[in-house]
């Protein structure tokens, strides 16, 4: 096959690919931006994953606006009119401005008949110590002047057991009161009204998101024609995810574009030609349009990440083409393609040996995203590697017209000169130098693995969800417990042991309230206790009691139906009479988060202020584990940060094995000195600037390792040429610079510490390649 | 003299009805600590007879309300702006409505602003229409939102240069007068006054 054939062969194949990602575009990109995707499953309890991902969906939907004025009406019109018109644009959904009106009815029948097995924990105290007195306690209800103002009437609720039984399950309204429906609060002379609602589907899909933000906008819109000058906060973790979603976009924008001009750039001014920018784009793209299509196909979906990634891939597998080009332009007139091809295989394939090893070791990380990452390289830069000899020799045929020593006689003094400063004992009085500079920093070091370096939260919006945080009380926590026995009794009882200790909690001002169920049905067992300390202390004997009752002045009847009430209600209140109730609709999903077939339930929190006390609430409890899908993220990611050290070990390790094979021992060595000094410096650059040390970070200088040490391949193999490999090296370095190192001004932080330490590190080992000549 | 011109002035001119309002919460909103001694009233539904009960109310602007029943039975009721705290016959305390939103921290936010004249948040809560003057006056207040109203019917206040009668109505039928009287005032309250605003 001629050398233009198999070009024309290897166009055809990316013209096919071309077409299927068209048509996997016209379909829509199945784009995924849910962070927590990216990683593995954290949860050693199977059904405790299970439970986060069905509960986050309950939870992440939720948003919070706040209106506040200093005239109450106009922040309550604005609150209606925002309703009305985000209501009406689609996208939110359940957008509460007024609770409804609860139907005491309802409490009456799914509690009142069945009340003398309900206690609130002060009355069981109280019946339990033996110093209960009914003349006392009907006295202290009647002669209170707010005794028995809510709830039952005195008369069947003579000792205000049920009152406050029914008093301690309402729900928190956090610090904000119910008016008239609406959540308020008042202070600093304005009036703040909370509104809720959901979103309309998965928080994370693209097209909700944008319907989400975009009804928001619309009510916040008429709210404000309406009312202008009303303040309107708001928050949600649509609202987070849709802002990282364009931050993250406008970054990909920004870093392709400063990576494409400035390679364009220092390509141009190198070769004085457009054709090898065209032709390492070229090289470039068929890797990341490659790389692209097969995941596409093999995953089903690229992560946000993998794209931003695959973004600055250019860097790196454009590094081959430039050394193709140089070869060219520096063989003048003696040029054939095939000559070309055999002067750069060599240092070629070491130099993508290496890289693939180094992504390969990668992939293997159990993150599904930077798996996919790694995948994404290992396919881009094969299909780059393959470009250069079977795509671009057929379209590089022609010598150059340049004098090839003109052309490239700058790299060539320029490299003498450098490797004549790294010459010697100098090099090695240098390296101790700088090693020994290095010292304070990595002292300084410090490493941070908080799952929010993953999710850059938009300043603005972080301080408005402060503030509805600090207004309301409430916040879309993301912990909660959970709860599993053998039996739904089992799982109730478990749950009451867990509840007791939050509301200690509660008292002590760490928590604002929780939400569980057997504050609504408490388990049978307690039920019975209850009642049997209520005919213990109270209906034992009925004849004192009712005449105590008439002595106090009740009347006859209404004393002596008490007993017969209490006698007539011996049933418990079961989790089916609640489940039947309208009462529990805004609750169920506390019950049998994993399906009925396994008995659980999961206790939420409200409003924590002190997480590291609410962690130990369920130390010690028999089946109640704490879920905090974010900080088992941040252990999960501090475990592999941890494992970095011996990965980039090996990592190196894995790699001397290939150069020893190449050159033998002592150069192996020498090869590998320069990007090991350069990690070893940009290690120390991280502690100086106190940048934290990070999973991402970590993945930088494992990639780092495996670009850098090109360099000196790259050099090694091509010294005969000096021109031509000068002048390749210091493309490269550029162009990767240009590509990841762009990536250090990401203000995701995750890419952020990704490009810092890539671009430190790769500066350093051109810095330190002409070491790579010695021995 | 001077005293009897003012106040026939006061009397000449007609004061605004809101005005009247505003005037008489911020007198009785004056002292830092007020004390009285009580008699209240309680008719119950469902019991033959109204029931008596006497004792002490201590208004404190700092701390809120302290009701301390003497008789028939002990009881100390400690209403405060997060709810209310009862130390018991035997000295038993327990605290509740720590959950805001419920009834009784309701309640005790009520009865904090009613009998410590709290205006901005008795202006909120009711309609408060005052007539009289601002030496006899009487306030009626009729709840605003449905969650009190549900319960409430009306409190009428009266009184002259301090709080001396409360009257509530409850819609379940039950009513309450209470009367005060010898008033003194203070600057603060004593430590076991205090104790029982204090979180069991």
């Amino acid at each position: 096959m001629t050398l233009r054939a198999r070009s024309w062969l290897f166009l055809a194949a990316l013209g096919v690919a071309a077409a299927i990602l068209a048509g996997m575009l016209s379909r829509g990109v199945p784009l995924q931006t849910n962070v927590l995707a990216m990683l593995p499953a954290t949860e050693r309890d199977p059904v405790a994953e299970k439970v986060v991902a069905s509960l986050s969906a309950a939870i992440g939907s939720r948003v919070l606006i706040l209106f506040s004025d200093a005239d109450e009406a106009r922040a309550k019109a604005a609150a209606e009119r925002f309703a009305a018109a985000a209501g009406g644009a689609g996208g939110l959904r359940g957008l509460l401005v007024r609770l409804p009106e609860p139907d005491p009815e309802l409490l009456h029948n799914l509690y009142a008949a069945n009340r003398f097995g309900l206690l609130a924990e002060s009355d069981r105290e109280a019946l339990a110590s033996g110093r209960w007195r009914a003349r006392d306690t009907v006295l202290q209800q009647i002669v209170s002047p707010v005794g028995g103002m809510a709830g039952l009437p005195l008369a069947r609720d003579p000792f205000g057991f049920f009152g406050r039984w029914m008093a301690s399950i309402i729900p928190s309204a956090g610090a904000m009161r119910v008016e008239d429906g609406y959540l308020i609060s008042r202070d600093g002379g304005r009036t703040r009204v909370l509104v809720l609602g959901e979103v309309d589907g998965d928080v994370y899909d693209n097209a909700v998101q944008a319907r989400a933000v975009a009804a928001y906008e619309r009510g916040a819109q008429a709210a404000l024609t309406a009312e202008p000058g009303v303040e309107i906060l708001h928050t949600g973790t649509v609202f987070f995810a849709a802002s990282a979603r364009a931050a993250a976009m406008r970054d990909m924008d920004r870093i392709a574009l400063g990576s494409i001009l400035g390679i364009t750039l220092v390509m141009f001014a190198a070769f004085r030609s457009l054709r090898p920018i065209v032709l390492g784009l070229l090289s470039a793209g068929a890797g990341i349009l490659a790389a692209a299509v097969v995941l596409i196909l093999v995953d089903g979906e690229l992560h946000l990440v993998t794209l931003a990634f695959g973004a600055s891939l250019i860097g790196e597998a454009i590094d081959y083409a430039i050394l193709f080009c140089a070869a060219h332009l520096a063989a003048g007139n003696r040029w054939t393609p095939e000559m070309g091809v055999a002067q750069v295989r060599p240092a070629l394939t070491v130099a993508v040996a290496t890289s693939l090893l180094a992504y390969a070791l990668l992939g293997l990380l159990p993150f599904p995203g930077v798996s996919q990452v790694a995948r994404f390289a290992l396919v881009g830069l094969a299909v780059a590697w393959l470009s250069v000899q079977w795509l671009l020799p057929g379209l590089l045929t022609r010598p150059s017209k340049r004098d090839p020593l003109a052309a490239t006689s700058w790299a060539a003094r320029l490299l003498e000169r450098w490797s004549g400063a790294l010459r010697g004992r100098r090099a090695v009085v240098i390296a101790a130098l700088a090693l020994a500079a290095c010292i304070p920093g990595w002292m300084a070091l410090q490493p941070n693995d908080d799952v929010r370096l993953l999710v850059p939260r938009q300043p603005e919006l972080a301080l408005q969800d402060a503030a509805i945080r600090a207004t309301t009380g409430f916040d879309a926590g993301s912990r909660f417990f959970l709860v599993r026995g053998a039996s739904e009794e089992d799982v109730l009882l478990k749950e009451t042991h867990l509840t007791r200790r939050l509301r200690d909690l509660e008292q002590g001002g760490a928590l604002s309230g929780h939400q569980a169920v057997s504050d609504f049905v408490p388990p049978r067992a307690a039920q019975e206790d209850n009642r049997a300390l209520m005919q213990k202390h109270v209906f034992a004997d009925r004849e004192a009691l009712t005449r105590t009752l008439t002595e106090v002045g009740f009347r006859a009847e209404a004393a002596k139906a008490l007993p017969g009430e209490f006698d007539r209600s011996s049933r418990p209140v079961t989790i089916a009479d609640w489940l039947a109730s309208p009462l529990s609709t805004p609750y169920r999903y506390l019950w049998a988060p994993a399906g009925d077939a396994v008995p659980a339930s999961v206790v939420t929190l409200i409003g924590e202020r002190d997480a590291a006390r609410v962690n130990l609430a369920a130390d010690g409890l028999d089946g109640v584990t704490l879920v905090d899908k974010a900080s088992s993220v941040s252990v999960l990611l501090g475990k592999y940060r941890a494992w970095a050290a011996p990965g980039l070990a090996a990592a190196a390790a894995m790699m001397l094995v290939v150069l020893v094979l190449r050159y033998g021992r002592r150069a192996a060595l020498a090869v590998l000195v320069p990007v090991l000094l350069a990690e070893a410096l940009s290690l120390a650059a991280f502690g100086y600037a106190g940048v934290p040390v990070t999973l991402f970070g970590v993945v930088g200088w494992t990639l780092g390792l495996g670009i850098g040490v090109n360099y000196s391949i790259f050099l090694r193999e091509g010294i005969d040429r000096p021109g031509a490999t000068g002048m390749a090296v210091l493309l490269s370095a550029c162009t990767t610079l240009l590509g990841f190192g762009l990536l250090a001004f990401s203000g995701v932080p995750a890419l952020h510490h990704f490009g810092l330490a890539l671009a430190t590190t790769i500066a350093g080992s051109l810095v330190f390649a002409p070491l790579a000549l010695k021995g | 003299m001077r005293l009897a011109f003012l106040s026939l002035l006061a009397f000449a001119l007609p004061v605004h009805a809101d005005e009247l309002l505003g005037s008489i919460l911020k007198r009785l909103a004056e002292p830092p600590v007020i004390r009285a001694q009580f008699v209240q009233e309680r008719s119950i539904a469902d019991m033959t007879r109204p029931t008596l009960s006497r004792g002490r109310i201590t208004v404190s602007r700092q701390d809120g309300v302290l009701w301390q029943i003497e008789s028939p039975v002990r009881l100390a009721l400690a209403f405060t702006q997060s709810g209310v705290i009862e130390t018991g016959t035997d000295g038993v305390r327990r605290s509740r409505g720590q959950r805001r939103g419920a009834v009784d921290a309701e309640i005790g936010r009520l009865m904090q602003d009613i009998a410590g004249a709290n205006e901005a948040s008795l202006k909120t809560t009711f309609d408060a229409v005052a007539l009289g003057s601002l030496e006899r006056w009487t306030v009626r207040l009729k709840p605003r939102a449905r969650e009190m109203a549900r319960f409430l019917r009306e409190v009428r206040l009266g009184g002259g240069r301090h709080l001396e009668t409360i009257e509530i109505e409850e819609t379940s039928g039950n009513g309450t007068a209470i009367r005060m009287r010898q008033f003194a005032v203070a600057e603060k309250l004593d430590a076991d006054e205090l104790a029982l605003f204090k979180q069991p």
